[in-house]
């Protein structure tokens, strides 16, 4: 805790850039750049442009804009998972982003060896992550199906265990890209109702979602984002009324 | 990774990337075991021997090449397969740890934009893998030495010694390959081929006595040839290598595993740059 301001802020950038350098020639080999001495040639891409923003603790914050604009870069730099280029970061508390972690699965192993490995892949400890075991099986609903490989699963199932281990840990700020829509209707409702737990308790939420409308019924506050320069931020009623002028003038 | 209760991670104040990835693997100690075990249950999960094939497998192929090379061997390497059997388990575990680490960590990529995780997590998990693959493999090693009644002793203690050195060997380079694997998409498929021709640049299915002596001073320059020779001399000759081999070994890997280390910590983070 640098200051005071710091210490209110769930989330603070103060000058955040993030510049993608995108290679011209993705396909270039190793056989090439050593036999035709070819190096590679970059163009530098300017996703983020010196943002500043701070969201305070418990606070929902909507991000909403064209495609290129900035949002999942943004997600991305406040999970930690891409470095600002410049600026600074500063996040308190623990922060899980809420991504399907199919990516992590692994069809041979059952529900709940899977399970384990995405826990601990999220940062949680190894009794930790076996600890939450049961309450995950229980909120997929798979019953026996938990010990059994996922190969065997349905994509209903592989889904809704897949949204049960990424909310089974205890985040402060939950950063959610397009993930909302999961399983069937009685899923849905409960994915809500678990959202609605981490809020009670205190968490920080940073959604992204093209879904403006839901976005405006779930946030306080929208950041409405441009070539990665905010180009409204504000009660999240009155931005999405601007953002939806601008698309139909 | 884990974030205690209400710590702000301050991006200003973040130490250099080579020696945060440090802290960042020990607070992901967990994921590197949950890999391993991953890595151990699924390469023998659909297979009714189980963990058992782990020990056949190596000791089928050992039996094979015995079978082959025996004859050719058996003047300047007597009881050929207890000659065999310690240096290609050594270099098994070397090659398939560093040529499978790079197509893991291409695999691996998809997640890393999207999951903070200690980018050198599934390279470690593959070497130790690798290394409970090896420790299976000493039980048929132990039985081919009984049955051939070869003579072991306390010799053997300096052999986990070669295996620690020729793990942060195989460490370093699994990096240094990923680094490489990282910037150009043929860098495992070329790795491969070298591979191929490495092995059989190091002694491992023929003693190095029958090389002339010009080709055995080069063979200085091949660090597995230290790290296999080093490994068998236990098991082979009941001898331990002597002190300065170790310390030699030791150093070698060491400095191949900082060097590796160095390099890819470096590069890692650019990786979700590439949209």
């Amino acid at each position: 805790m640098a200051d005071g301001a710091a210490a209110a802020d769930a989330i603070r950038l103060d000058g955040v850039s993030v510049v993608y350098r995108v290679p011209l020639d993705p396909g270039l080999s190793l056989k090439e750049a050593v036999v035709r001495r070819r190096t590679r040639r970059f163009v530098e891409h300017l996703a983020l442009d010196g943002l500043d923003l701070a969201v305070a603790r418990g606070e929902s914050l909507g991000i909403i804009g064209a495609n290129g604009a900035g949002k999942t870069t943004l997600l991305r730099v406040v999970a930690r998972v891409l470095a600002p280029t410049s600026g600074r970061l500063r996040v308190t508390g623990r922060v899980a982003p809420l991504i399907d972690l199919l990516g992590a699965f692994h069809p041979e192993l059952t529900g709940r060896e899977n399970a384990y490995v995405a826990g601990t892949l999220l940062g949680l400890g190894g009794r930790e992550s076996a600890a939450r075991l049961p309450e995950i099986a229980a909120f997929a609903d798979i019953g026996a199906f938990v010990d059994a490989p996922l190969r065997t699963y349905s994509s209903g199932m592989i889904l809704r265990l897949a949204f049960s281990v990424a909310t089974s840990v205890d985040a402060d700020v939950l950063v959610i890209d397009e993930a909302l829509g999961v399983g069937d209707a009685a899923f849905q409702r409960k994915c809500e109702a678990r959202l609605g737990e981490f809020r009670t308790r205190g968490a920080t939420f940073l959604l992204v979602s093209h879904d403006v409308l839901r976005l405006r019924g779930l946030c306080e506050r929208i950041l409405w984002l441009e070539r990665g320069r905010p180009r409204a931020l504000g009660p999240a009623a009155d931005v999405v009324d601007r953002y939806l002028a601008s698309l139909n003038p | 990774m884990i974030d205690s209760a209400r710590t702000t991670w301050d991006s200003a104040a973040r130490p250099p990337r080579p020696i945060e990835e440090l802290g960042e693997l020990w607070r992901g100690r967990s994921l590197v075991a949950a890999l391993v075990s991953r890595n151990v249950k699924v390469r023998y999960k659909r297979s009714a021997l189980g963990v058992a094939w782990s020990m056949l497998s190596p000791a089928g192929t050992m039996l094979v090449l015995s079978l082959v090379f025996s004859h050719v061997f058996s003047a300047s390497a007597p009881a050929y397969p207890a000659y065999l059997f310690p240096g290609l388990l050594l270099w098994m575990f070397f090659a398939q740890s560093t040529g499978s680490v790079a197509a893991e960590v291409a695999g691996g990529i998809d997640l890393w934009r999207r999951v903070r995780l200690p980018k050198t997590a599934p390279a470690l998990a593959t070497v130790l893998t690798g290394l409970v693959n090896l420790g299976f493999a000493l039980v048929p090693l132990g039985a081919l030495l009984l049955v051939l009644r070869r003579p072991v002793g306390a010799a053997l203690l300096a052999a986990p010694v070669v295996l620690a050195a020729a793990t942060a060997f195989t460490f370093g380079v699994s990096l240094l390959v990923s680094a490489a694997a990282l910037h150009f998409p043929d860098a495992s498929d070329l790795y491969g081929i070298l591979l191929q021709a490495w092995m059989y640049l190091t002694p491992v299915l023929y003693p190095v006595s029958i090389l002339p002596p010009r080709l055995r001073t080069a063979m200085a320059w091949n660090p597995m040839a230290l790290y296999v020779d080093a490994f068998r001399r236990p098991f082979y000759e009941n001898a331990a290598p002597d002190a300065a081999t170790l310390a030699g070994a030791l150093g070698l890997g060491l400095a191949t595993a900082a060097a590796g280390w160095i390099v890819f910590t470096r590069h890692a983070d650019e990786v979700p740059y590439r949209g």
